[in-house]
């Protein structure tokens, strides 16, 4: 099915444990697999706590370690392995062949220098152009990003610009040097929602136009549907579902999928009461032996406290970690 | 449809003045409420969305007198409280409280949840001791939360779990309204739900008013009867929850709803429903505050400043309707 499409990125089996208080080593991230392929979105859902952050700024090796230890696994960007790599290696391929988006607009831009500075500094370190050639690239880049009088806004301090303005700048400056692929890491999360939907609309048209693909990391099943081609639901650093954008939110087989798609809070219902999951997200601390979602679900089991669940396929192309689906079941289910 | 009012506001104004840099440079105000006059019925929920800067939580802080108003009336039960001071306001703000955004924040880290919780009730009423910690046992129990939480600091819940403190500590003195200011935005969606049932639970029970303020309008929409949209300072639009959201009439709140995500496969959304950002509230458009982004924009707009009109289930401030409106 995806045979012929070539992965950007290759994530082989991570797992990522942290140094905790009293001396031990928990795994935030377990056994994750995944691939980013050509020109597609893939978006990484999950609550706060589930390692969506700590798996992406694993690929960009921008882990504090310690207390961060990344135990096994490969991360393969166009086939070489980052992890491998020297961290002063690491600095020509950031911003370069991938570059981030980060959450927060106010604090990832240097608040003493002009945006001009920043955009040249990061232009010039990739490709060899002299200030004025790199200038030219840097105002060509905020006009493709959508802002108005790109002339006067160059010459400004982050703090002269709005919310809105500065993800532009972001963006501006994360596409300057071509990446093959983007990582978004709640990117219009801090936004309103009017400048959300021009900041969504904008990182879909630069993706097109500079053929990379973007890896999405969000909570906000909203902003999934309308952007992802592909996604993964992770839950206590455990991906239980991934799968095609449509199939996950019509058919959505993981218990924890289908709970986080009913409380979403939708303008389609007009139900008072909202269904909810009971208990909370677990601290890494006390994650259960088997799957990590079984103390607050429906369906618990007996396997689920003791074993890991192990992937099911589906020929819809849903991959699900549930001890619901079992190899036979899953024959008898897609016939 | 006659409700008992048990808030108005009428013509409230709250203007904030910004520093100079010199003295030679014009007075600027911030109005993060522009002359706003609404009513709040007993037992309902008024919604109140806008986007950051749109002045929803000043309009909540001034109802409190949180934030002194510039100018205005408030009246709590047909109490003109804007001009009391001292014991008589404090006598009226203790039927008021306010749960807010930050469950993080919120809490003083260094007191046990039981302390927090009697800290209303030491401030106000002549409760004994015994009477305090038993009324702290029904709190914790109301909102979902184990007794054994009494002896337990804020850093030992999770974000949802304080949030319940925070609800808790603004039920301690049986107050008849209540402003949420943000309350789940900071908690995950999972969470969220329970605290929104949980305050509609809450609301039935003790029979409460809630003003309940949320960028989210899809959360909004969940909790409230009336809702009330801001731009800048200035209501646009307010009247019966399925009127806003069925039919919404200024372009503002058309906009607004549009923009929010959808989970549809059907239909691919092409449009960009508004361009640009909030103007600077310290420079606010002169007419209507919405015309620089408005896509209906008419000459009039940039002179004057539409009124809210309309009827009690929906009122709009815009020009569009005007006729429509004074004809009926």
């Amino acid at each position: 099915m995806t045979e012929e499409k070539k992965a950007v990125l290759q994530v082989d089996n991570l797992s990522i444990a942290f140094d905790m208080a009293d001396g031990k080593q928990t795994n935030v991230v377990e056994a994750v697999s995944f691939q980013v392929f050509e020109g597609e979105t893939l978006a990484l859902v999950g609550e706060s706590g589930s390692g969506k952050s700590v798996t992406s700024l694993a690929i960009m090796r921008l882990l504090q370690m310690p207390p961060a230890c990344i135990t096994s696994g490969k991360i393969l960007l166009n086939g070489k392995d980052l992890l491998q790599m020297k961290l002063d290696d690491m600095s020509s391929v950031r911003g370069n062949e991938m570059s981030m988006i980060f959450q927060e607009p106010m604090t990832s831009l240097d608040p003493v220098f002009k945006i001009s500075n920043q955009l040249i500094e990061g232009i010039r370190r990739h490709q060899p152009l002299d200030k004025k050639q790199a200038f030219a690239i840097a105002l060509s880049m905020l006009k493709e990003v959508g802002i108005a009088n790109a002339e006067k806004v160059i010459h400004e301090y982050p703090h002269q610009l709005s919310g809105g303005m500065r993800q532009r700048v972001m963006i501006a400056m994360a596409m300057a040097n071509n990446p093959k692929l983007l990582l978004a890491d709640e990117p219009t999360t801090a936004l309103d929602v009017t400048v959300q939907a021009q900041i969504l609309q904008l990182m879909l048209k630069m993706k097109e136009e500079h053929g990379s693909s973007i890896l999405f990391i969000t909570h906000d099943m909203g902003v999934v549907a309308e952007t992802a081609d592909r996604v993964m639901v992770m839950y206590a650093g455990q991906i239980v579902e991934s799968g095609p954008v449509e199939q996950i939110f019509t058919d959505p087989k993981h218990p924890y999928t289908k709970a986080l798609l009913q409380t979403m809070p939708s303008l389609a219902t007009n139900e008072r009461r909202l269904p909810t999951i009971p208990g909370t997200v677990p601290s890494p601390s006390n994650f259960s032996a088997g799957c990590r979602f079984s103390p607050r679900c429906q369906h618990a089991m007996d396997i689920c406290d003791r074993t890991i669940p192990a992937e099911s396929s589906f020929e819809s192309g849903q991959i699900v970690r549930c001890h619901l689906y079992k190899e036979k079941e899953v024959a008898a289910h897609d016939t | 449809m006659t409700r008992e009012i048990l808030i108005e506001v009428k013509n409230l104004k709250t203007h904030f003045s910004v520093k100079r840099k010199t003295l030679k440079e014009k007075k600027k105000v911030v109005k993060a409420v522009d002359n706003i006059s609404l009513v709040i019925y007993k037992g309902e929920t008024l919604g109140v969305v806008g986007e950051s800067g749109s002045g929803k939580s000043t309009l909540g802080r001034t109802i409190l007198k949180l934030t002194e108003p510039t100018s205005g009336e408030i009246y709590f039960r047909d109490i003109p409280i804007t001009k009391l001071k001292g014991s008589e306001l404090q006598k009226h703000r203790n039927a008021m409280q306010m749960v807010f955004q930050d469950p993080f924040s919120s809490l003083n880290p260094r007191m046990r949840i039981g302390d927090i919780l009697q800290e209303p009730m030491k401030l106000q009423l002549s409760m004994s001791k015994e009477e305090r910690q038993t009324r702290v046992l029904t709190l914790l129990e109301k909102v979902g939360l184990r007794a054994d939480a009494v002896n337990k600091f804020p850093h030992e819940f999770s974000g949802g779990q304080r949030q319940r403190i925070g609800i808790a500590r603004a039920l301690a003195i049986n107050p008849a309204f209540i402003i949420g200011d943000e309350p789940v935005s900071a908690l995950d969606v999972s969470v969220q739900s329970q605290v929104l049932n949980l305050m509609m639970d809450l609301q039935e029970e003790f029979n409460l008013t809630y003003l309940f303020i949320s960028h989210d309008l899809s959360v909004v929409k969940h909790i409230s009867d009336r809702v009330a949209v801001m731009y800048l300072g200035n209501i646009v639009e307010i009247g019966e929850k399925e009127n806003i959201f069925a039919a919404p009439r200024h372009p503002y709140t058309q906009a607004l709803l549009q923009a929010i995500p959808v989970v549809d496969f059907t239909k691919k959304r092409e449009v960009i429903p508004l361009k640009g950002d909030l103007p600077n509230p310290m420079n606010p458009p002169v007419g209507c505050v919405f015309h620089t982004r408005c896509p209906h924009v008419m000459p009039q707009c940039r002179e004057k400043k539409p009124l809210l009109k309309g009827t009690d289930a929906q009122q709009v401030a815009c020009f569009l309707y005007e006729e429509e409106i004074t004809n009926a």
